[in-house]
């Protein structure tokens, strides 16, 4: 097996993505006081990305809410794992015709932009963190949730489920020895790219005012701060789009090198199984 | 035949439901529906109307019926804020997001297209590379960032059309959006075709390098691709909403936003189901497509 990460390509996204959340953690607790002297004020000395409309210094407001914006797409992309592992799990031992209805439930999911039931919560609950949450989970949960649950009833298929039942182990020790860990890798997979996703997605809805509370400073509100004052100050935009553009960049790429790597060992182990 | 009946039933079917869908959300309104959507939409028009409007003084299946019954006479009620018929408005604005997203989408598969079949005709060469280096920025731009660098490119740094109003500078976002994975995937599908030997035969009998990628490696993907563009149209409509409020494009999307974030109940409703509708009509239009341009799979 090929060591994973072992290229520049992932190196550079591994350390762009530590150095910048070491940055992040460090100005978490900076002072997001105005200072409307300083308001728009471009590119300084001092303020080496500009300010923003309150004057407050550009790099530390985009590293404070970056990490807002990550601690919500890790939460939500967790979530979406528990529930994804939780839902096509149990489903993959009804019958056929529960399965059947889960998978046309999911297909009506999956038809329509999750941006559309997003708008329908936000008109019913109001926009807010709930309306982020719900429109993540609906665009990612069921397409993982497809993906656990055909995974699981493939490997129910196979003899040694059938060897390691007729050996005498009960149910729980085949989930534990044989449904969980290669569930779980293919979640791994899945995670830096539903990670990413997240993160867009925070973006967009905070941008069209649908998502991130007014006040909260989050990738997706600055981004809107940017628009608004394009013309006058277009280093709002240009700086705070910028490191969300590489962290999913950097984010794709180690996907990329996980599923390769993880493709491999699939292989690997069926190469021992049928040999031995 | 048969096939294509009990498609049209049962998309019948989910466009009803839609419709009851869209039409239950001021009945799922916290609290009293009519009093949380007075409070929530600050409207000055008197409860009694409102009640009426929304058929709140019925139960909801009669409430239904009666706004099918008006529906399908073009009837979907006015706006709380303007009074316009919601009908009128939602057709209005749903031409213009149409018009932006079949521009965008000439652009975005003449792009994926080109690139992504000179892609597959050389692997490894210059074009595969750009394909896959596009690819990935593409995937990784989000459209709140990509719009405002285009008109700011378009209006200071090269000032050929104005800020609002033009439709170029909205579809080149929406077509860069979704151009990148298109190409990659064109890309993928007829490198596979092209490796079941009917192009090594092809290219034995000496038929031309471009005839053999557009018949042997082009033709046989299409069918598919047609499809995946089908179950793709919901992903170009949310785009091109996004898009529509970044440039004040005055489209179905930023209506929906506006409407969503002013709590115009009637106009939401009517948007969404507009919206919802024709995701399914793309999805559908795809799989015509497929049937059409591959005959063989409709009579399995």
């Amino acid at each position: 097996m090929k060591p994973l990460f072992n290229d520049w390509k992932s190196r550079y996204s591994l350390l762009w993505l530590m150095m910048w959340f070491i940055a992040a953690a460090f100005f978490s607790g900076s002072s997001s006081e105005h200072h409307l002297a300083d308001s728009l004020k471009g590119i300084h000395l001092t303020h080496p990305l500009g300010c923003d409309t309150f004057g407050r210094d550009m790099l530390a407001t985009i590293l404070r809410g970056s990490l807002t914006s990550a601690a919500f797409a890790l939460f939500t992309t967790i979530t979406a794992i528990f529930l994804a592992i939780v839902i096509g799990g149990l489903t993959a031992l009804t019958p056929k015709t529960v399965q059947f209805m889960l998978s046309r439930l999911l297909d009506l999911f999956l038809a329509f932009p999750s941006l559309l039931f997003a708008l329908g919560w936000a008109v019913i609950r109001g926009p807010g963190w709930s309306t982020l949450i719900f429109a993540l989970m609906i665009e990612s949960v069921p397409s993982l949730t497809r993906l656990v649950h055909v995974r699981i009833r493939e490997i129910l298929t196979h003899d040694y489920i059938e060897a390691a039942k007729n050996l005498g182990a009960d149910s729980l020790w085949i989930m534990k020895k044989h449904l969980v860990p290669p569930v779980l890798s293919i979640c791994m997979v899945k995670l830096p790219n539903l990670f990413a996703h997240a993160l867009m997605a925070e973006a967009t809805l905070s941008f069209l005012g649908l998502g991130a509370p007014l006040g909260k400073d989050t990738w997706g509100s600055l981004l809107a701060q940017g628009k608004e004052y394009l013309i006058e100050a277009p280093h709002i935009a240009l700086t705070s789009g910028f490191p969300l553009v590489l962290t999913v960049l950097s984010l794709q790429v180690l996907s990329e090198r996980l599923s390769t790597t993880i493709k491999g060992l699939n292989t690997f182990r069926k190469m021992i199984h049928v040999e031995s | 035949m048969w096939t294509g009946l009990f498609r049209a039933l049962s998309l019948l079917t989910i466009l009803l439901g839609i419709f009851a869908a869209t039409r239950g959300l001021v009945r799922a309104l916290p609290g009293d529906p009519l009093e949380t959507l007075i409070a929530e939409s600050g409207t000055s028009i008197p409860p009694q109307i409102l009640r009426e409007e929304f058929n709140l003084d019925k139960p909801f299946f009669a409430a239904l019926i009666s706004d099918l019954k008006k529906a399908s006479v073009g009837d979907f009620g006015l706006s709380l804020l303007t009074r316009q018929p919601v009908a009128e408005v939602v057709a209005k604005r749903f031409l213009n997001t149409l018009a932006l997203s079949l521009l965008a989408l000439i652009i975005g598969l003449t792009v994926s297209l080109l690139l992504g079949l000179s892609a597959a005709a050389k692997p490894s060469g210059l074009a595969d590379t750009i394909c896959t280096v596009y690819g990935g920025i593409a995937a990784a731009l989000p459209t709140p960032w990509l719009g405002p660098i285009i008109i700011l490119t378009f209006a200071v740094i090269i000032p050929i059309f104005p800020v609002g109003g033009n439709i170029i500078p909205p579809a080149l976002t929406l077509a860069l959006g979704f151009s990148g994975v298109w190409a990659r995937l064109i890309r993928e599908r007829v490198r596979d075709t092209l490796m079941t030997g009917s192009a090594t035969g092809a290219r034995a009998r000496g038929v031309p390098e471009w005839k053999v990628i557009l018949k042997y490696g082009f033709a046989p993907a299409s069918a598919g691709l047609a499809a995946y563009l089908g179950t793709r149209f919901g992903g170009l409509l949310a785009g091109a909403f996004v898009t529509e409020v970044i440039f004040n494009w005055s489209g179905l999307g930023s209506l929906l936003v506006e409407s969503v974030l002013q709590r115009d109940y009637m106009m939401v409703e009517g948007a969404t189901f507009v919206a919802a509708g024709a995701c399914l009509m793309g999805t559908w239009a795809g799989d015509l497509a497929q049937n059409f341009i591959n005959p063989v799979r409709q009579t399995k």
